[in-house]
């Protein structure tokens, strides 16, 4: 266990709230837009130096600050990234300095308090990827539905947007319960494993409670309260509903940092599967199953959109299956292509999204029926928006082939039949993107709106170029990405295998792993 | 220091007894205030002795021992005694009381002019009372108590209430409350009866009850009058019928404010139930479950469908009730603690919860959802208030509940099936539901035609004071949960133990899942 001298973590996550809290004595809009944007670059900057700071190879949790937080029930704050998550606080920073430079002037109202709420947004969200104890996780977890609440019922853009922010609270909330439920019972199993009465033997620990067996029925339950829990936010097939009406609703900024923060699909991989691998193998059919049914059912649903911000909602839906199928492979291509898919989603999900508001910010809408030809007016929002749906495609030469080329292959080696479900995703999210956008932006110009339309301002256009030439430095060197979870990666991959009894039937149905 | 502990502590400063005589000396003084400005001076001063005398105590308390401190007696007329006494069960609900009877001071609300001392001498009483029945350890001075309670209760409700039918809320008060009291006094009589019959000499105390454990008949009948009894004040649904009437016609915080942010029922199923009728707690727990479920969907539900501010946060007490109640018949450490230190933090949400909703009314002049909304622009810091206490009650993590619900669905899956721990916490969605749907009418929601545009007034010294420290203490506890963990961790040990049969097998839940 590496501890670290700096606490670069804490400081990371610490930021972004004095951020806000430092907001609240700046009275006027343009000096706080401009604060904000210095205390989003310099959180970037630091999350490069995290970047720096860390050793890729070493497959080990690193950077680790541990400070007692409730003595009695052996909860602690402990924070700390591994390969799976070092990537994470970066795209988060990126992110936030992209939707800070995207909304400003998109929100014209209360403009501290949406910076302040983003701030809280960004520096709970980084606590999600780097805490490693298990209440704490939960209390970043929850503490994240706050600001979303708030931003979507203040700023929403869609006329039910106070419906929408309740509905995605209740849902997040009660989403949480089975979380919670599951995070108690690994606590229990640790009192039980170690011999302790409750309160001393509890242990909510990550590191400690990833070495610690679970037994079997018992595992089944932690596992499937974990998933579904998981499920909810990733969001999962039949958990979804709740990511369309939020991204019609809330402001465009939100709905990008929803798709690109694919926060569920993160506890998957990070907490769900790996506390009880043998279970996690054997339902790994229940995984892909799911998976293969969302990417199939959110491509045919984004296929008959007719509104921009409804169809990037299910197509983030079948991309959510396709990165389950990836890692529901278990072996290192899929875990790789489906780690790589989520890193990607922040810039890709998160870009087109973003695009999306600076089409809505011009036109008041998004439907079909309010564009038609927009490209004649807004060239360089098209070609942008173009590319960046390329990378969700999986065109190659963009970091969307890197990623879907690699789960392919695990998905192939693990099960055919998930494979070429995936495989489908693919050729139905070319048709419902390319469909879209040749009506959206080709073809006559039909509104005035659309005619007189400004493109994309310098400040857009930077940051469009930024995200896109990011797309394509990751599309050329996907070895930029990969590397830094390799060893992550192969540990998690040998972690769910080699576990002493897995079933006969998870054998077969994923092969043996090679290595 | 075990050595000192061998007797109950006897502290040189009564400081159990000031804390009860220092509010009715303020009471005494406030009577012959000339102006509501000297009355609420003398109020404010009196109440913030006390805090700071309540501070003290929590200072003073030792956590590290079990038994009851600072224990005092008086005697009167060698027929009456007074018999006070702090542990780990009471002294968080003192400090409670204390800061709540400062905050409303600070609330300040008259709705009429009369004589100009009468309300702070009122409340003065009321905290006296509250203070006398945390301090008791005998039964039967807890049942003189709580009569002494319902006199400035009644007096508040039926001089301040806002309504024309407070006439009929006062009569169901009282109604529902005697009902109550006899009950508790039937039982109370019941166990010192049985106490005089095996020894030949009456007494109350729980000490001396305890070496004449009741035979099981006795005990069930005692059990269920005393806990019904309870269960009224607790408004434990199905006897919660007078809660939503009372505030709605009542006063708009005051008198919830005392009668829901001190958790009086809790306290005395506690303090004695638990201990004194273990054999009835364990055969009526199935029963008392179940109504604690009940109770809190059929309170989130009515919350739900309420129209009225006022109802929706009576509603959502009969719902935060059921869940102490689940919490506390859970029976082990964890749940007893967490429903402990849950009561605690809900009494203070609610009160929370209270007074933005009664500054609020102050400046709208409607409780009525629909003529509410887009309040948010106009008393920001308000709505942050009432979304923080509102977050507390739905047991958000960051606030106190979180904590102490996260221990007590630990103890609710050690005890029950895990069945009603899942169901606990679907409850607390649905009071996630009702209080973001009020919260979402009142300030966020576009204003109708029919809406009230209230005048933007600044808030007053008193005001802000009173927002600041309730948002300071729910999020300063939420953050940092461990000393006050530390400081009932022992007597609810202890108290557990009288049920801890179970508790020698390995822990519970394994051996229910294997």
């Amino acid at each position: 266990m590496i501890e670290s001298a700096i606490p670069i973590l804490s400081i990371l996550i610490a930021l972004p709230l004095v951020s806000a809290g430092a907001l609240a004595l700046l009275p006027d809009p343009r000096t706080a837009r401009r604060f904000a944007l210095a205390a989003a670059c310099l959180e970037l900057a630091l999350s490069l130096g995290l970047l720096a700071a860390f050793d890729f190879d070493s497959g080990k949790t690193q950077l680790i600050e541990r400070i007692p937080w409730i003595r009695s029930l052996n909860i602690a704050y402990v924070v700390g990234v591994d390969g799976l998550s070092v990537l994470f606080p970066f795209l988060t920073a990126l992110l936030s300095v992209a939707v800070i430079v995207a909304s400003w002037t998109q929100i014209q109202t209360q403009v501290r308090l949406y910076l302040a709420l983003l701030f809280l947004l960004e520096s709970t969200t980084l606590g999600v990827f780097c805490a490693l104890d298990l209440v704490l996780f939960f209390l970043f977890w929850e503490l994240t539905l706050i600001p979303i609440f708030f931003l979507i019922s203040l700023w929403g853009v869609g006329p039910q947007r106070r419906y929408a922010a309740v509905k995605y609270t209740l849902v997040m909330l009660a989403g949480g319960i089975p979380l919670l439920f599951g995070i108690l019972l690994l606590a229990f199993n640790h009192a039980e494993q170690i011999g302790l009465p409750i309160p001393r033997g509890l242990s909510f620990d990550y590191l400690t409670l990833l070495h610690l067996p679970v037994s079997e029925e018992f595992g089944t339950a932690v596992f499937f309260l974990l998933f579904l829990g998981f499920a909810v936010k990733a969001p999962v097939f039949p958990c979804h509903t709740w990511l369309p009406t939020v991204a019609l609703e809330g402001p465009t900024g939100l709905a990008a940092w929803l798709t690109g923060f694919k926060l569920g699909v993160y506890g998957i991989l990070r907490f769900a599967m790996p506390m009880v691998p043998d279970v996690a193998k054997h339902y790994a059919w229940l995984i892909a199953g799911l998976g293969a049914i969302g990417v199939v059912y959110g491509a045919l649903i984004a296929l008959r959109e007719t509104n921009l911000r409804r169809l990037l909602a299910y197509s983030s839906i079948s991309h959510v299956g396709f990165v389950l199928i990836g890692i529901a492979s278990l072996n290192v291509q899929g875990v790789q292509g489906a780690l790589f898919q989520l890193a990607n989603f922040g810039i890709v999900s998160g870009g087109m999204f973003l695009l999306a508001g600076f089409l809505h910010h011009r036109l008041g809408s998004t439907d079909l029926s309010g564009l038609g030809g927009a490209a004649r007016s807004m060239p360089r929002l098209a070609s942008f928006f173009f590319i960046l749906g390329l990378a969700a495609i999986g065109v190659p030469g963009t970091s969307g082939f890197a990623a879907e080329h690699l789960m392919l292959i695990g998905a192939f080696r693990a099960q055919v039949g998930t494979g070429l479900a995936a495989l489908s995703g693919i050729v139905l999210s070319a048709a419902y993107f390319l469909g879209f956008f040749q009506r959206a932006f080709f073809g006559t110009v039909k509104l005035e709106t659309v005619r007189v339309a400004a493109d994309l301002r310098p400040r857009e256009l930077l940051l469009a170029a930024i995200l896109t030439g990011l797309v394509i430095l990751n599309g050329i060197l996907p070895d930029l990405v990969t590397g830094t979870s390799r060893t992550a990666v192969a540990a998690w991959v040998a972690r769910i295998n080699s576990t002493p009894h897995s079933s006969a039937y998870a054998r077969l149905s994923t092969g043996e792993p090679n290595y | 220091m075990s050595a000192e502990m061998s007797g109950p502590v006897q502290t040189a400063f009564p400081i159990l007894g000031a804390l009860t005589f220092l509010p009715l000396l303020g009471m005494a003084v406030a009577f012959f205030a000339r102006s509501q400005r000297q009355a609420f001076l003398v109020g404010t001063l009196s109440a913030g002795l006390e805090l700071g005398l309540a501070l003290y105590l929590l200072s003073a308390f030792d956590a590290d021992s079990s038994r009851l401190q600072f224990t005092e007696h008086y005697r009167f007329l060698s027929v009456f005694g007074l018999h006070f006494g702090v542990d780990g069960l009471s002294v968080l609900f003192i400090a409670v009381t204390a800061l709540l009877g400062l905050l409303l001071m600070l609330y300040g609300e008259v709705a009429q002019e009369r004589s100009p001392g009468l309300y702070v001498a009122n409340l003065l009483a009321f905290q006296a009372a509250l203070m006398g029945l945390f301090e008791s350890v005998n039964l039967l001075q807890f049942w003189l108590l709580s009569c002494v309670e319902l006199i400035p209760a009644t007096a508040i409700l039926k001089l301040w209430g806002t309504h024309r039918d407070k006439e009929r809320a006062v009569a169901l008060y009282l109604q529902f409350m005697a009902s109550g009291l006899l009950m508790v006094l039937a039982g109370t009589l019941l166990l010192g009866w049985n106490h005089a019959s095996a020894t030949g000499t009456w007494s109350f105390e729980p000490a001396a009850l305890l070496r004449t454990p009741p035979p099981p008949l006795l005990q069930s009948m005692a059990f269920v009058l005393i806990f019904y009894g309870l269960a009224i004040r607790l408004a434990q649904f199905p006897f919660h019928a007078w809660l939503p009437e009372i505030s709605q016609h009542g006063t708009h915080a005051t008198l919830g404010v005392l009668l829901v942010g001190a958790k009086v029922g809790i306290y005395a199923l506690l303090r004695f139930v638990l201990p004194l009728l273990p054999e009835a707690v364990h055969f009526f727990k199935p029963l008392v479950v179940g109504l604690g479920l009940t109770g809190v969907f059929y309170g989130a539900l009515l919350a739900l469908m309420q129209l009225s501010l006022r109802r929706l946060l009576a509603f959502a007490v009969v719902s935060q009730t059921g869940m102490l109640v689940l919490g506390i018949f859970s029976l082990n450490r964890e749940g007893l603690a967490g429903a402990l230190l849950l009561s605690v933090d809900f009494g203070l949400a609610a009160a929370g919860l209270l007074f933005s909703a009664g500054l609020l009314l102050r400046r709208a002049g409607s409780a009525l959802l629909p003529r509410l909304g887009g309040l948010f622009d106009f008393m920001p810091v308000l709505a942050i208030t009432f979304l923080i206490s509102a977050l507390s009650t739905m047991a958000m993590p960051g606030t106190p509940s979180f904590d102490a619900a996260h221990l007590l669905l630990e103890g609710t899956i050690e005890a029950h099936a895990s069945g009603v721990a899942v169901a606990v916490a679907a409850g607390n969605v649905l009071a996630a539901a009702f209080l973001l749907y009020a919260f979402q009418r009142t300030f966020l929601a576009q204003r109708r035609e029919t809406a009230i545009r209230p005048v933007r007034t600044r808030m007053t010294l008193p005001e802000a004071t009173l927002t600041g420290i309730v948002c300071l203490v729910l999020l300063g506890m939420g953050f940092y949960v461990e000393p006050w963990l530390k400081i009932v961790d022992k007597s609810v040990s202890g108290l557990a133990e009288n049920f801890g049969i179970a508790k020698e097998s390995p822990p519970a839940p394994t051996s229910k899942v294997r």
